[in-house]
């Protein structure tokens, strides 16, 4: 399970560098208003991805507790 | 809180970093010039389209064209058609200053606005000898001051990618300092032979990996807009993908040995080889050869018009902030590894228990 999150937390990291990568093209930023997208969904992506390791870390802690 | 501020910390940089890089517009910048040749003595027009500007509010726009040779020349007032798009004109001094035949000159726009704007060898002049005109070059340009707000640098090749600076850099900065953590609790481990320490350098060793990945993948999308290929065999690109080869054999090493002990000290000397590999396969080959990436071949890394102080605002926290987002997800894997080896110990003595008490 734990294996699963971490390939999913890789691949919310990998989302976020693609998005950024991608939202930097010029035809992007012409427009008025989609630059504010662009921060909005990479935002978004990592606050999901810090949820997550907090998660992960609540989980692990309790795991350990339970072992001690 | 305890050991919590330093993930916080991570955080709100990473936070601070997209938000900053991604939301400062760039400065404005030329984007084309036609026609790119001239002849001197003759009377011209520039159409001249431009890049987050708005001249249709810009107020006085002055345009220059210019040289390192002293060939200074002011064109009259523009005819403004939109915000991004006007056209110039002006008759050309009949001659050089000296006997040159042609020269490249760089095109200036000013404008009260949003300060100035450069674009490099926009136009090649030749002499004419049949060009005849009263009009002399002008001493020099006078200063123009930069725009007042905050602004990322215009560069006509990058353009807005030049925002890739904050994720596609900061993985490789923070990678080094991921990697070094990993080569240090590899060499710990050889010194005292504590199987925790094994599992943290792994457990280091895996992030780095997936940021070298992540670093390879933004730099592949960077190398289409401006190299126009996802993979040209740079040999930057090269050695990085031999880097991160020599890394995945290590994750292959440590699967390959059943003995926890012995897969341990076998692959804390495998990754203290694999770091020391990364340094020339990194920052030493590809400054041998030439290269498009920047840093090597002539071109300025992290430096020149590529990164100014504006950037470094963002830049610098964002790699401390990468780093330590890393070593949080480290933490974390090592913490797993970590459980699953009690769990192992557990699960063995158990049966280990039960076999000795079938015996009696």
């Amino acid at each position: 399970m734990i294996k699963f999150r971490m390939l999913t937390t890789g691949m919310l990291l990998f989302l976020v560098n693609f998005v950024a990568a991608h939202g930097t093209e010029i035809s992007w930023w012409q427009t008025e208003g989609k630059i504010r997208v662009v921060i909005g969904v990479i935002t978004l992506v990592f606050l999901g991805i810090l949820l997550f390791l907090v998660l992960l870390e609540r989980r692990l802690s309790r795991l350990e507790k339970q072992l001690k | 809180m305890k050991g919590l501020w330093w993930k916080i910390t991570g955080a709100v940089l990473v936070l601070y970093m997209i938000i900053g890089g991604m939301y400062f517009p760039l400065s404005t910048g030329i984007l084309k010039v036609e026609p790119i040749s001239l002849k001197t003595g003759n009377e011209f027009q520039l159409s001249i389209s431009a890049y987050n500007t708005s001249f249709t509010q810009s107020g006085n726009i002055d345009i220059w064209l210019y040289d390192t040779l002293g060939h200074v020349f002011k064109m009259q007032s523009p005819e403004v058609i939109s915000d991004n798009f006007l056209i110039a004109s002006g008759i050309l001094p009949a001659k050089f200053k000296d006997n040159i035949r042609t020269r490249p000159l760089n095109l200036l726009v000013a404008h009260e606005k949003h300060g100035f704007s450069v674009f490099p060898n926009a136009v090649f002049v030749s002499y004419d000898s049949t060009g005849t005109t009263q009009s002399e070059w002008n001493p020099s340009i006078p200063n123009h001051q930069p725009a007042g707000h905050i602004t990322f640098p215009f560069r006509n090749i990058l353009e807005e990618t030049i925002r890739n600076t904050y994720f596609h850099v900061t993985l490789w900065f923070a990678l080094m300092f991921i990697m070094l953590g990993s080569a240090i609790q590899s060499t710990r481990y050889l010194m005292s032979s504590v199987l925790k320490l094994d599992n943290s350098a792994s457990a280091l060793a895996q992030v780095g990996f997936l940021f070298g990945i992540l670093g390879l993948l933004t730099g592949a999308l960077w190398a289409k807009h401006t190299w126009g290929a996802y993979w040209s065999w740079d040999i930057k690109q090269n050695m990085t993908a031999i880097a991160l080869l020599i890394y995945g054999a290590y994750f292959i090493l440590r699967e390959a040995v059943e003995s926890k002990p012995d897969r341990a000290r076998l692959s804390a000397v495998y990754n203290i080889f694999a770091f020391v590999m990364l340094i020339p396969l990194l920052y030493i080959i590809p400054r041998m050869a030439d290269s498009l990436h920047p840093g090597a071949g002539g071109n300025p890394g992290l430096g020149g018009e590529d990164l100014d102080n504006n950037m470094r605002m963002f830049f610098y926290p964002g790699i401390i902030g990468m780093t330590l987002i890393g070593y949080w997800i480290a933490q974390l894997c090592a913490r797993y590894l970590q459980l699953k080896d009690k769990l192992d110990a557990q699960v063995f003595n158990r049966i280990n228990d039960d076999n000795s008490n079938q015996v009696k």
